[in-house]
């Protein structure tokens, strides 16, 4: 025991001394939090732009009915309405407008007859254009179509009988920023195990250090304990700073409570095991960077740490079914921000039998003594 | 008799097809240094990791310090025991030379006081000194300090001053003297014929895999070494002619004029044959030394780098 403590509280050491290690263990988490924190800590009141073209043209001007329909979609407060003048040619129009930036601008156009159409009772169709990569684009499309209906039950003087409510399913008032900080954390926590640890595993054994641990009375078993510890500990400490983070500048709602605690060090083991079992898996450091990098960064991508999983493609959400950090990460949220203890728990078991496999298949492939 | 302090018969290691370590047998007393001598990849690490339990032999028995390595319990008896300087020795980079040398000590229940070997060893001003930014010479020697944490009685050094330079060897050789008049068994492995000259009691030269001979420094030179010779620079071909009437065995090489030195009466007759002709010549008597020695056993040379030639 008092072999895993000075062997904990010198990799430890010696990890806080590393800028690289303190850099990418401590502050690129913050790093991130803050920008994900500073876009999006918002309660999503995002805006769309839209441009309409309204050909309904009289004697006096535009039409009543398509002013009032333009009002219409002026009063969702959804849409921020940009006016196209009726002489102009959509494609031309498209074309000058695109930007970078902005990507290409969504246009509505309002046809000729728009009124006197109605007005006989016969049926109009607005037409609207958009950039097929524009990933907001049905969203403006659904605006403008609840629009529409509105216009046809008033026109058809029926009254709708379904109607709703919106309403959130937690108890707490949710935000992005309370979704990206259990994600942030665990993700961090995934790639100090899987790149640090593999990183600092490897240069311990090129060089001689681990081999030469071994020759003392220290066990394997010592050793690993040791490094898994201080991952722990570490682990800990970055989720105090993440929740400290999120509660002070983003007056996020994350909580830690005893399942947080639980998860966060199984979680630890569990990376931590993953780092072992890649350095003693591949001999060379920069090979094993590499490899560690190349396992890292899909996963942490694909385990719905920064976006959910449904909405990604089926085969990919079949993928992060597999990755280890989807039911951490699903298990911290449920600990720190959702307070749903029994999806916790399943997590946590996950994750605890996980971190039992990993830390086992990293002892068993670290090596104790040479061929 | 007392048991040696390490024993090893018919030692074999083998990875694969190839045969590091082929056959070997020798004996380590208490309180000698005694070096295994030869070049790189002659298998003088091999059998040192063999001897402290971090490789295990294909073959053979080993004892060391009266347990066997490929026993369990043995192993965990010459762990406390032994005190091992590695090739290359590296610790934590950033930790300094105090807490290196305390993290080693706490992987021993018994150890020796750190700071008593920090000023054994001149590290006092080096305490707080991140290891990382220690010179070569100084980490060799925070690496000795290491393989003394724990009292041993039997210590291990492996190339211990290949890479430093001349100055730094020479205090290193102090240190390892220091340590054998302490008492400490050593077993040392070099490619330094004048390092295993100046420190070892007994040598053993390691060519490809086998002992091709022990025993201490003048038995060697003695039985291998062949004879002295005197040695008159720049002779000339009017030396060469003169000793050539008295001697059958002068040689001329690059003007250098050589006989063999037998007794004092050689030089004696050389040096008059000498005077009587007006001949004048620097003279020096070259005794044999290990590298003939190995030069006879091996059938090359070792280069500075410990590569064969």
């Amino acid at each position: 025991m008092s072999r895993t403590l000075a062997i904990f509280t010198a990799v430890t050491r010696n990890w806080l001394r590393s800028r690289s290690g303190l850099f990418f263990s401590f502050l690129f988490p913050v790093i991130f939090l803050l920008l994900f924190g500073s876009i999006f800590s918002g309660n999503g009141s995002s805006t769309y732009n839209l441009s309409v073209q309204n050909n309904d043209l009289g004697p006096g001007g535009h039409s009543a009915l398509s002013k009032q329909f333009i009002q219409a979609l002026n009063s969702t407060k959804v849409l921020n309405l940009k006016n196209v003048s009726s002489t102009a040619d959509i494609a031309s129009y498209t074309r000058n407008a695109s930007s970078f930036v902005n990507g290409n601008p969504r246009v509505l156009v309002i046809p000729e007859g728009f009124q006197a159409n109605i007005s006989k009772g016969l049926p109009v169709a607005l037409a609207y254009f958009s950039s097929p990569a524009d990933q907001a684009a049905p969203v403006v499309a659904g605006v403008i179509s609840s629009a529409a209906n509105a216009f046809n039950f008033i026109i058809a003087g029926a009254h709708p009988l379904i109607s709703f409510s919106y309403q959130s399913t937690s108890v707490k008032v949710l935000r992005q920023v309370d979704y990206y900080i259990p994600g942030i954390t665990g993700a961090f926590m995934m790639t100090n195990g899987v790149i640090g640890l593999t990183n600092i595993a490897t240069e311990f054994k090129r060089r001689g250090i681990t081999k030469r641990l071994s020759a003392t009375p220290l066990t394997k078993l010592d050793w690993i304990l040791g490094n898994v510890l201080s991952q722990a500990v570490l682990a800990i400490a970055l989720t105090a700073v993440m929740i400290a983070l999120g509660v002070g500048l983003f007056q996020s709602a994350v909580t830690i409570d005893a399942y947080t605690v639980v998860i966060v060090i199984l979680g630890a083991l569990l990376f931590s095991g993953m780092g072992m079992l890649l350095a003693g898996l591949v001999k060379d450091p920069e090979a094993a960077s590499g490899l560690g990098n190349a396992i890292a960064f899909p996963m942490m991508f694909l385990s719905g740490t920064f976006w959910p999983i449904e909405i990604m493609p089926k085969f990919l959400q079949q993928v992060a079914q597999v990755l280890p950090l989807t039911y951490f990460a699903d298990g911290l949220r449920d600990s720190m921000i959702l307070n749903n203890t029994s999806a916790a728990t399943t997590n946590i078991m996950i994750v605890g039998a996980l971190a039992i496999v990993f830390v086992g298949l990293g002892a068993l492939v670290t090596r104790w003594k040479e061929k | 008799m007392p048991e040696a302090t390490i024993t090893v018969e018919h030692l074999v290691k083998k990875y694969g097809d190839l045969t590091a370590v082929d056959d070997i047998s020798f004996e380590v007393q208490s309180g000698e240094i005694f070096a295994f001598l030869g070049p790189n990849g002659a298998g003088k690490t091999t059998t040192v990791e063999i001897l402290e339990c971090l490789r295990p032999p294909t073959s053979g028995e080993v004892r060391v310090l009266g347990q066997s390595v490929t026993d369990r319990k043995g192993v965990e008896q010459i762990k406390k025991r032994v005190g091992i300087l590695p090739q290359e020795f590296a610790a934590l980079d950033r930790l300094t030379v105090e807490e290196n040398l305390k993290l080693f000590a706490a992987m021993y229940d018994k150890s020796a006081s750190v700071s008593q070997l920090i000023d054994m060893f001149g590290l006092r001003d080096k305490t707080k000194v991140r290891f990382t930014n220690l010179s070569g010479g100084l980490k060799q020697r925070v690496g000795i300090a290491a393989s003394l944490v724990n009292n041993p009685d039997l210590v291990f050094l492996d190339e211990p001053t290949t890479g430093l330079d001349p100055e730094i060897r020479r205090a290193t050789w102090q240190i390892i003297n220091d340590l054998r008049k302490r008492g400490k068994t050593i077993f040392l492995t070099t490619h330094y014929m004048d390092e295993a000259q100046e420190l070892a009691n007994r040598i053993a030269i390691i060519v490809k895999g086998k002992i091709a001979t022990i025993g201490t420094p003048e038995e060697l030179i003695a039985k291998f070494g062949g004879e002295k010779l005197i040695v008159f620079k720049n002779g000339g071909d009017s030396l060469f002619g003169t000793l050539h009437r008295f001697f059958d065995n002068v040689s001329n090489v690059n003007g250098d004029v050589t006989i063999p030195y037998t007794d004092v009466r050689d030089l004696q007759v050389a040096l008059s044959a000498m005077t009587e002709r007006g001949i004048r010549a620097e003279m020096e008597i070259k005794t044999p030394r290990l590298d003939d020695v190995f030069l006879k056993l091996a059938g090359f040379r070792i280069t500075e780098g410990g590569e064969a030639r």
